[in-house]
């Protein structure tokens, strides 16, 4: 059950850049009530980027739409210190703000499978992904018909009236194509669904549910995401009494 | 009163002629309780009608200056007579600033009806209370929400199915979408697998221009696509714009209605309101975000307690109120004055704040002055102090050319300050303009401002005294009683009121006249209320105002009291017997604000053979005034034309205030100085028991003087400190006769025969008196008799120019150069 009153909630938040990161840590901000207690951010980098960066093969295209020569490594290097520093900052300001303990690592690899990977010991995950359009899109579950003890679609709904926006509930029952088929139109501030007992459990699942919403997807349950690496001394440790 | 005709020249004058007092029985009252009261001032005719017609004039350069001294009731008979008449004038309109919606550096005046801006005000109050939280529940309802959400949702899911088409194909066209901190970068797949460089490299050219191309083109399109979201997003919020403006336009609507009816047939506020309802709907959104920071700041308090109109986002909705009728207020047009009539006092400011370092302003802080107050009525200012007030009477003078007032500052006219301000509109003005001062100042305005003869057209000159007749001493009678029962004092009885009448003819300095200077004698009856009761009298006796009388001179005279004790001791030397050659008792007054007394000065003259130069020594060490040296050279004139006219003037002679250490000016010497010239010439001494005081002209005849009571006293002082010896007197002008209202103790010491005041007509009935001798008229031959006083001075100039010419002959060059 997601309330407010329930304490010691540990959060991580990961994102491949600062963009996302901000956007996951607004939605954070708004359910920072829910009894979160620890915040973890973790700033992955897709080394398959400097793989595939180079003229010809590759191009790049800025938020804004702007067309651009895709990076060299140097840059890209120099991008994600950046944007990592700019996440860390921001992360340790909304915890000083909401007085939460807070820790913050850097991780290589590929983004959604890396952060599943250290969210194993986290009660919930939260994927950066910049929104598209400047106005905040509706808050979508997914979630059983029957409300049950997940919380995924009581979280939803507080998250789209704290932003005041629409919240819906697409039914966890749905073919998972016909989900992510939904997802696909919809124009989503976050997506709201629960490892434990969703449809969506693995890393390659929420990768595919990531790429559909295009905007930040919270993951309850993020232990029962099944572990793809079983361990790894990049995961950050427990925030306990660490101060970054 | 008095015809100094009947004064017998060079003789002692009757001691009741020198203090006509009132005589109490004369009155015909026992006290002034038994007067009817009086209305006004009297002895003011001229000035009274100068108001009344400042008063009746609309035309708006008919303003009034009043002049006069103070004391004189010229401010209390200015405000009485135009609070009367203002009274029975209409009310004028009221004025209010209000938002240009516009233009909002140049708000709008709005001209409303009497009383209307106040209900403005608490109008345009209500709407913004009853908006906020009618615009709040349309916000928060079903209907709003669903059509916005529906907005919402088209537009996003405009730009997500672009996006997902794209999706699409790019994974069709075996191209990854990967994100990075610039962006998202397209990078092609063969075999599931993101191509590397050095995959890349290895792969046919022909497949490399393949990918190429298919990057290349798919980043066009993904281009394209995130280019549109801005242009879809505006497309957005203009729909929810639409949206916004017709569901609040039925909200704004509704309750502007009910404002529009509550001022209906009023042009001014209707077209005001229309703008209104049109910047309300335009901006309505300011109403949701206040609602809420209320509600996240005011948890405990319930929404209707909130008054939204103190919000200052809702500043802009606000009616500026510059001026307005109440209901219970007085009614007729106003009477306004402005004590300290700085600029900012007198037109109005725009006052600002400081915001994040900056200064800034809106219309409501644009703050009315006395000239708005004043509209459609009266102004009455100090002249002084408005003209010492920096740019405020080339600001007064501006508004009342263009019958406007216009509110600028005075940084902003001087250049001083560089900070966003406004233009208000200006507000026509009708109102009269009284200023208030002394003669000295309308004669500079007069005189350096050429606008002022144009704008103030009218002047009201306040006499000083009155005539003195037994119908004027009946007015005034009535003006005491009617001051004291206006100030709660004791009735004053007749004696009270005689005694009074002959401080205000020493005030007036004529016997003739009585001083309108009420103020100064207001203070005297109060002071003497006080006495009177502190001996437990039902009213004001005589023996108080003599008693405030005397206390008043005892406060005021310790200066004097420390003359006379030098006096006294001889460290200032004055003779008041015996007899001396060339030295005189000259008298003069000094004078310290409101009291002035006099004292002697002992003046000597020597003379000896010369050019025909007479010294002022006071002149030449710069301590002598104009009008002494004025006075010195009238004595030249005098001996030259006097004496020995047919031989060359060859006379040096010098003249001087001995221990004057100060300034000395006026003529009121320049009789004394020709005694002492005229002993020294003929050597005769002059009784030292006299003062003297007059002044001459060059025909020898002694003219009026100013304060000739205070120099009769003081010389009488000084004669009572060093003992009085029936052979001393003063010497005044027979013209001056008229104004003698000496105090009760020197009248005693007349009539005891102990003290003596003469007059004279001329130096020869002065020289007599002096030196007890003949002045002696030039006889049938031309010729003084020679023992003569005339006679003997003739002789030593005659002596002077024969010593002159034998001095010359003997090849000696002449004294100063000049022929003998």
């Amino acid at each position: 059950m997601v309330d407010a009153e329930q304490r010691h909630r540990r959060i991580l938040v990961g994102a491949g850049s600062y963009a996302d990161a901000r956007a996951a840590l607004a939605i954070l901000d708004r359910i920072a009530g829910f009894g979160i207690t620890d915040i973890g951010g973790l700033f992955v980098e897709d080394r398959g980027l400097m793989e595939a960066a180079a003229p010809r093969m590759s191009a790049l295209v800025s938020p804004r739409g702007a067309i651009r020569d895709a990076p060299s490594r140097q840059v890209l290097r120099l991008m994600w210190q950046s944007d990592a520093r700019a996440f860390r900052d921001r992360l340790r300001q909304l915890a000083a703000r909401r007085a939460l303990r807070w820790s913050f690592d850097r991780l290589p690899g590929d983004p959604v499978a890396g952060l599943c990977g250290a969210a194993q010991s986290w009660d919930w995950l939260l994927i950066g992904h910049l929104p598209s359009g400047a106005r905040a899109g509706k808050v979508v579950g997914i979630a059983p018909a029957a409300e049950g003890g997940d919380g995924v679609g009581q979280l939803t709904g507080a998250l789209a009236q704290s932003l005041r926006t629409g919240a819906e509930v697409i039914r966890d029952s749905l073919p998972e194509d016909e989900i992510l088929a939904r997802l696909e139109r919809v124009h989503a501030a976050a997506v709201v669904i629960d490892a434990a007992g969703g449809p969506f459990r693995t890393a390659a699942q929420i990768r595919a549910l990531l790429a559909a919403a295009r905007c930040p997807v919270l993951v309850l349950g993020a232990a029962r995401i099944p572990s793809l690496v079983e361990h790894s001394t990049q995961i950050p440790a427990s925030p306990q009494g660490k101060g970054g | 009163m008095t015809d100094h005709a009947q004064t017998d020249p060079g003789q002692p004058i009757a001691a009741n002629r020198l203090r006509p007092a009132c005589d109490p029985a004369s009155l015909g009252f026992a006290t002034t309780a038994e007067l009817e009261p009086i209305e006004g001032l009297i002895g003011q005719d001229r000035a009274m009608e100068a108001i009344r017609l400042a008063a009746g004039m609309r035309a708006s350069d008919f303003n009034l200056f009043v002049q006069g001294p103070p004391g004189t009731g010229r401010r209390a008979s200015v405000d009485a007579f135009l609070g009367r008449h203002a009274a029975t004038l209409p009310e004028p309109d009221d004025w209010a600033y209000v938002n240009n919606f516009d233009a909002p550096h140049r708000p709008r005046a709005l001209r409303l009806p009497p009383g209307v801006a106040s209900k403005l005000k608490d109008e345009m109050e209500d709407v913004v209370d009853d908006l906020a939280i009618d615009i709040a529940a349309l916000f928060e309802s079903d209907d709003y929400q669903a059509a916005n959400r529906a907005i919402n949702e088209e537009f996003g899911e405009q730009q997500e199915h672009a996006m997902s088409e794209f999706a699409e194909k790019a994974k069709s066209e075996n191209v990854a979408l990967m994100r990075t901190p610039m962006g998202i970068m397209l990078a092609a797949i063969k075999d599931g697998e993101v191509v590397k460089t050095d995959h890349f490299e290895t792969l046919p050219e022909d497949e490399q221009k393949q990918i190429e191309e298919k990057i290349g083109r798919l980043q066009a399109e993904l281009s394209e696509i995130l280019r549109n979201a801005p242009k879809l997003d505006r497309d957005r919020r203009r729909r929810i714009e639409a949206l916004n403006a017709e569901m609040l336009g039925e909200v704004v609507a509704s309750r502007l209605r009910e404002a529009r009816d509550a001022f209906a047939g009023l042009d001014a506020v209707q077209a005001y309101l229309a703008t209104v309802e049109e910047d309300l709907i335009g901006n309505a959104e300011m109403f949701l975000v206040v609602m809420q920071q209320q509600q996240q700041a005011d948890g405990p308090f319930p929404e209707s307690v909130h008054k939204a109109h103190s919000n200052p986002v809702f500043q802009r909705y606000m009616v500026n109120v510059m001026v307005t009728r109440e209901e219970d207020d007085a009614h007729g047009a106003p009477l306004e004055s402005e004590d300290l009539p700085t600029l900012d006092r007198l037109t109005g400011r725009i006052e600002h704040a400081q915001q994040m370092g900056a200064l800034f302003t809106n219309f409501m802080m644009i703050k009315p002055g006395a000239l708005h107050r004043a509209n459609g009525g009266y102004l009455v200012l100090d002249a002084r102090r408005l003209l010492s007030e920096p740019m405020a009477w080339p600001a007064l003078k501006q508004c009342l050319q263009s019958e406007s007032i216009t509110i600028t500052s005075m940084g902003e006219r001087l250049s001083l300050v560089s900070t966003t301000s406004l233009e208000p509109d200006p507000i026509p003005m009708n109102l009269r303009v009284v200023l208030i001062g002394d003669r000295m100042l309308y004669a500079l305005l007069v005189t350096l401002d050429p606008d002022f003869g144009e704008l103030f057209k009218l002047q009201a000159d306040f006499e000083e005294s009155i005539e003195r007749s037994d119908e004027s001493q009946a007015l005034f009678a009535r003006v005491i009683g009617m001051r004291a029962t206006k100030d709660g004092l004791h009735p004053v009885s007749a004696a009270g009121v005689a005694r009074l009448m002959d401080e205000a003819v020493r005030l007036a300095e004529d016997a003739s006249k009585l001083s309108l200077h009420l103020g100064a004698l207001g203070d005297l009856l109060r002071e003497a209320d006080y006495y009177a009761g502190q001996n437990r009298r039902d009213q004001i006796e005589a023996a108080d105002v003599d008693m405030a009388v005397r206390q008043a001179d005892r406060r005021a005279a310790r200066i004097k009291d420390r003359m006379r004790e030098m006096v006294r001791r001889k460290t200032i030397l004055i003779d008041t017997g015996g007899a001396r050659v060339g030295q005189v008792n000259g008298l003069s007054v000094i004078g310290l604000g409101g009291y002035r007394f006099g004292r002697p000065s002992r003046i000597t003259a020597r003379t000896r053979m010369g050019g025909g130069e007479l010294i002022d020594i006071e002149r030449e060490v710069e301590l002598g005034g104009p009008l002494h040296s004025k006075g010195v050279l009238i004595l030249s004139g005098y001996l030259s034309a006097t004496y020995a006219l047919d031989v060359p003037y060859s006379l040096q002679a010098s003249l001087v205030f001995e221990q004057s250490y100060g300034g000395v000016d006026g003529d009121s010497a320049s009789a004394a100085e020709l005694f002492a010239l005229i002993s020294s010439l003929s050597g005769l001494p002059i009784d030292q028991g006299f003062g003297v005081t007059g002044s001459v002209n060059q025909n020898g005849e002694i003219q009026a003087i100013g304060g000739v009571n205070e120099k009769i006293e003081g010389f009488f002082e000084t004669c009572l400190d060093q003992g009085l010896t029936g052979a001393q007197g003063v010497m005044i002008p027979a013209a001056n006769v008229d104004h003698l209202m000496l105090r009760q103790d020197v009248v005693d010491a007349v009539r005891d025969g102990t003290f003596r005041v003469i007059a004279i007509r001329t130096i020869d009935e002065g020289l007599a008196v002096l030196t007890g001798r003949d002045p002696g008229t030039r006889g049938a031959d031309g010729v003084y008799p020679p023992d003569s006083v005339n006679g003997l001075a003739e002789a030593r100039l005659r002596g002077f120019a024969d010593q002159r010419l034998k001095f010359a002959q003997a090849g000696n060059k002449p004294p100063n150069g000049q022929g003998g």
